[in-house]
């Protein structure tokens, strides 16, 4: 059965469908710190559901917070219409315990004025469907 | 929300296996015969291997050298290009 999350956004106009989640390393690496008798950090920010964006970005905060390595490089095209590299970094992403991404490929993002720390693309959209409702001031999210 | 995310550079971590990645964009022409949309792990000189997940390519990596950097690409002719809403041009 589809795990459905409604959240009631006073501001949604303004501030766009935002909600909260959590980051950690993917399933993988927490296995690995695991054995290593490392300590697992996690992380719960305020993510921008972007349906303009490709893929799912984190900032920096979270790249130090969760002491993510990169895992490659990938491309991203900028407003001077050039692509450009960044650190691609792979993480786990929950929005609660039964709608629970264990691996996704993100990349970093500048996003250090704005009041999120991810942006959620289309590549976790992809495995759902999102419902911006505005005269209701509130956004629906289903998996 | 209209600024760029990625306009800025100084909050943005400087490339870490910029090495990594001009290897494969060197070889990758050697790669696609064999391994096209396979995914390739390479450390420092090395190319480890193939494999046929991002999944399975990560939890060799891991095994293999621990938590640390390590490359991980798919092998296919042209390399995605991300877009964010920015870049829509009208």
């Amino acid at each position: 059965m589809p795990k459905s999350f409604t959240f009631k956004l006073p501001y949604l106009r303004e501030n766009g469908p935002t909600c909260e989640i959590v980051l950690k390393p993917s399933d993988p690496t927490i296995a690995e710190l695991r054995l290593e008798k490392l300590q697992v950090p996690s992380l719960g920010v305020a993510a921008l559901i972007d349906t303009g964006a490709s893929t799912t970005a984190i900032s920096r905060k979270v790249v130090e917070r969760l002491r993510l390595v990169p895992r490659g490089t990938a491309k991203v095209f900028t407003s001077n219409k050039q692509s450009e590299i960044r650190n691609a970094f792979d993480v786990a992403l929950e929005f609660d315990t039964d709608a629970y991404i264990p691996i996704m490929r993100v990349l970093e993002a500048n996003l250090q004025d704005h009041s999120i720390d991810c942006l959620i693309g289309r590549d976790v959209l992809q495995y759902g469907t999102f419902i911006y409702d505005g005269p209701a001031q509130q956004i629906t999210l289903s998996f | 929300m209209e600024d760029n995310y990625f306009e800025s550079e100084t909050m943005i971590m400087p490339i870490v296996l910029e090495k990594e990645y001009n290897l494969f964009l060197n070889r990758l022409k050697e790669f696609l015969p064999d391994h096209h949309d396979q995914f390739v792990l390479i450390k420092g000189k090395d190319v480890v291997g193939f494999y046929d997940s991002y999944e399975t390519a990560l939890t060799e990596g891991l095994k293999r050298f621990g938590n640390v950097p390590f490359f991980i690409k798919e092998v296919k002719e042209e390399e995605d290009v991300h877009f964010f809403h920015q870049g829509i041009v009208f």
